[in-house]
């Protein structure tokens, strides 16, 4: 993938960008209603496994919690729609300080154990998390009945409003979501801070001698990642018209992982594409086939051992000789 | 080589995309189940139970000349799963009716949905209050008994017959708690007093730590609320402590539910509970549903079962009555309607939910069902 701001690559990138994004524009138009529903979940999904490859695919972090981020998303968006105030904007803003605030106490405790020392402490407290919504019944939040009716908003834009309980309309939102979400991610992995999270992935040995904080980078990129879930999350909760503690459950935080590497980390994009394929798998071949469960993990047992680099490697790596880089 | 995979991977997702299925003049009923995952075993009875109501239906010529066909979804006992099912037999199926899953979340999650598709649900499975009563909503209908349903009666039952003071011992999440809580309003509205209650997390095999608290306190009846695998650990260790001897025994349903009273043996042997069915009923109609039931599946239905089983007649039913599958005409017909089914009479009230037969039964004889009274 080329950078933004080179020259005639920018212009074969906004190329293929718009006309991405063009297809993905009209293609609602082509499918019925419940296809419809199946995209905007796949697209908003394909933020959350995006913002799993921050950690994972860039900064080489493993994370086995990351569904804690959604969830706590999830719930501050019901919260925000169904208790507060009807807008998907401070919705969004409480998702992403509950979440940067939860990314940061997890990031700063677990951050000194490394490797899969880390990825366990994720998993605990991802499941302290997990416990306590499920267990908070007669409250607001529901227990393990989970949050429901929770109210679709409408979007407001200034000028004018969106009616989000069309799902065209919020198919275009997320499309929107989506895409800006990448571009930030694209931003922050191509900045320096991007390089020194680069850097921590093959060598975090050496980083300190060139005068980088390894600690604070990788608490850095741990907060940013939980953010995205967790915008992810409030997306779906929108959308849904639900929050359940089955998006703070360790098996997403599983899912998300086999999204991430069937996609192919380190790339923003293959994660989303893992998103989109493994949603869409997942929903179809379970109305064919009892075992749907036995297909996807076949399906991600054979990607990587096949394609390590996930299915976006197979069609990345033409380009990547192309530009030399 | 790779690359032709991941081609034929993408090709395959786009082929099972695009395949839908079309049927013509029939009625469809939509059954979403958690048919894998921790409710597998119930939800197989769950859909066994439906195709049987649907097979007994069309062998009698259908309904307004109409056959019934069942379409059966996995919901995976996962709320996002069920609620997409739920939109794709509405949206793409074009379901007449639905018979929603187990999981009262997922239940809850879809409701909404069924409501502003104006789709008829049946539900059959799932427990939580949440679903009828003050939180209702105009599609949503339950033939199964919510903890209100059982609790009223078997409270009333359990103060007149067993004693006053009672110790409660559950797991510690949302349906236990608000069973609890159905127990205490009516037991105390009895005249019984709850002298403490003990919540062990999900999962727990030891506990023998709780025992002691339970037997300072002195009640004069422990009333047990869990299920699955927790009911069978806690009645074999209640049974070796020999809890029994000291106090008298009594549980909501779930803890000697049809699909663990095999696992339980004779440990269960004189546990109360009450319940608004099992298999054993003495009544001609029940007699006929389980010596199909038996035949065609070579077990005994349990109350999931005869739940699954009602809630699809009943439908037909107001169908028959609306001459209609037109959803508001199929609600005003379910409103207010009795249906006479294997349990027995009910009527559905106007809070959604059905008014259902209550009996008292004592676990007896290495885990038979034995009916004390009608309860209710």
């Amino acid at each position: 993938m080329a950078k933004l701001n080179s020259g005639s690559n920018f212009k074969k990138t906004f190329l293929v960008h718009a006309i991405i994004l063009a297809a993905l524009a009209v293609l609602p138009l082509f499918l019925n209603g419940y296809h419809q529903k199946l995209a905007v979940e796949a697209i908003i999904l394909s933020v959350f496994a995006m913002s799993l490859d921050l950690v994972m695919g860039y900064a080489g972090i493993a994370t086995f919690g990351h569904a804690a981020f959604f969830g706590i998303g999830g719930y501050a968006m019901g919260v925000m729609l169904k208790f507060l105030f009807p807008s998907l904007w401070l919705g969004l803003i409480l998702a992403g300080f509950c979440t940067a605030i939860l990314a940061f106490l997890i990031g700063f405790v677990s951050i000194r154990a490394k490797g899969i020392y880390f990825a366990i402490l994720t998993l605990a407290f991802a499941e302290v998390v997990y416990r306590i919504i499920f267990h908070s019944y007669n409250t607001p939040l529901g227990g393990s009945d989970g949050l429901v009716g929770v109210p679709t908003p409408m979007l407001h834009l200034g000028f004018f409003d969106i009616d989000l309980r069309n799902t065209v309309n919020f198919y275009w939102v997320a499309v929107a979501f989506a895409y800006l979400s990448y571009l930030v991610c694209k931003l922050i992995v191509g900045s320096p801070f991007g390089s020194i999270l680069s850097g921590i992935r093959e060598n975090e040995n050496r980083v300190p001698f060139l005068g980088f904080n390894v600690k604070w980078s990788k608490v850095t990129a741990f907060v940013l990642a939980g953010i995205f879930a967790g915008f992810s999350g409030a997306m779906f909760t929108a959308f849904k018209t639900y929050a359940d503690t089955e998006q703070l459950n360790f098996l997403l935080s599983g899912k998300v992982i086999v999204m991430a590497l069937i996609g192919g980390i380190g790339t923003l994009i293959g994660p989303m594409v893992g998103a989109v394929v493994i949603t869409i798998f997942e929903s179809v071949i379970s109305t064919y086939f009892r075992a749907h469960h036995l297909i996807i993990g076949a399906l991600f047992v054979i990607v990587v051992i096949f394609m390590p680099k996930g299915l976006l490697g197979l069609f990345a790596r033409k380009d990547r000789n192309n530009n030399g880089s | 080589m790779k690359r032709l995979l991941a081609v034929a991977l993408i090709v395959v997702s786009a082929v099972l995309f695009a395949f839908q299925a079309q049927a013509a003049n029939e009625i469809l009923v939509g059954c979403i189940s958690d048919l894998t995952g921790t409710y597998a075993a119930l939800s197989k009875q769950q859909v066994d139970a439906v195709n049987m109501a649907v097979d007994e239906l069309n062998q009698k010529g259908g309904v307004l000349g109409r056959k019934f066909k069942v379409i059966v979804e996995d919901s995976a006992t996962s709320v996002s799963l069920a609620t997409q099912k739920l939109e794709r037999l509405i949206l793409d199926q074009k379901v007449d009716f639905v018979i929603p899953p187990t999981t009262s979340s997922a239940v809850l999650a879809m409701m909404p949905v069924a409501l502003k598709y104006n789709k008829l649900m049946m539900v059959t499975l799932a427990q939580s209050m949440k679903i009828t009563g003050e939180n209702r909503n105009k599609v949503t209908f339950r033939c199964f008994a919510n903890g209100e349903i059982t609790g009223k009666p078997q409270s009333k039952w359990m103060v007149k017959n067993l004693g006053k003071k009672y110790y409660i011992i559950g797991a510690d999440y949302a349906w236990p708690r608000s069973t609890a809580e159905v127990y205490t309003k009516f037991l105390k509205q009895n005249g019984a007093e709850i002298i403490g209650e003990t919540w062990f997390p999900l999962g727990t095999k030891d506990f023998a730590p709780y025992f002691g608290k339970i037997r300072a306190a002195k009640p004069e009846v422990l009333l047990m609320i869990c299920a699955g695998n927790d009911a069978v650990s806690l009645v074999s260790q209640v049974n070796r402590y020999g809890l029994g001897k000291q106090m008298k025994l009594a549980a909501d349903g779930s803890l000697v539910s049809a699909d663990i009273i095999k696992a339980h043996g004779a440990n269960a042997d004189g546990i109360i509970i009450a319940d608004f069915y099992v298999s054993s009923l003495d009544t001609p109609e029940n007699k006929v549903f389980v010596k199909n039931y038996m035949a065609r599946y070579k077990d005994a239905p349990s109350k999931m079962a005869l739940s699954s089983y009602e809630g699809v007649m009943w439908v037909a039913q107001a169908i028959k009555q609306a001459g209609s599958t037109d959803t508001d005409k199929m609600v005003k017909a379910l409103e207010g309607s009795t249906y006479k089914g294997p349990q027995g009479s009910k009527k559905m009230g106007p809070d959604h939910q059905a008014a259902l037969e209550v009996y008292m039964i004592q676990i007896a004889n290495g885990g038979q069902y034995k009916i004390l009274e009608r309860a209710n």
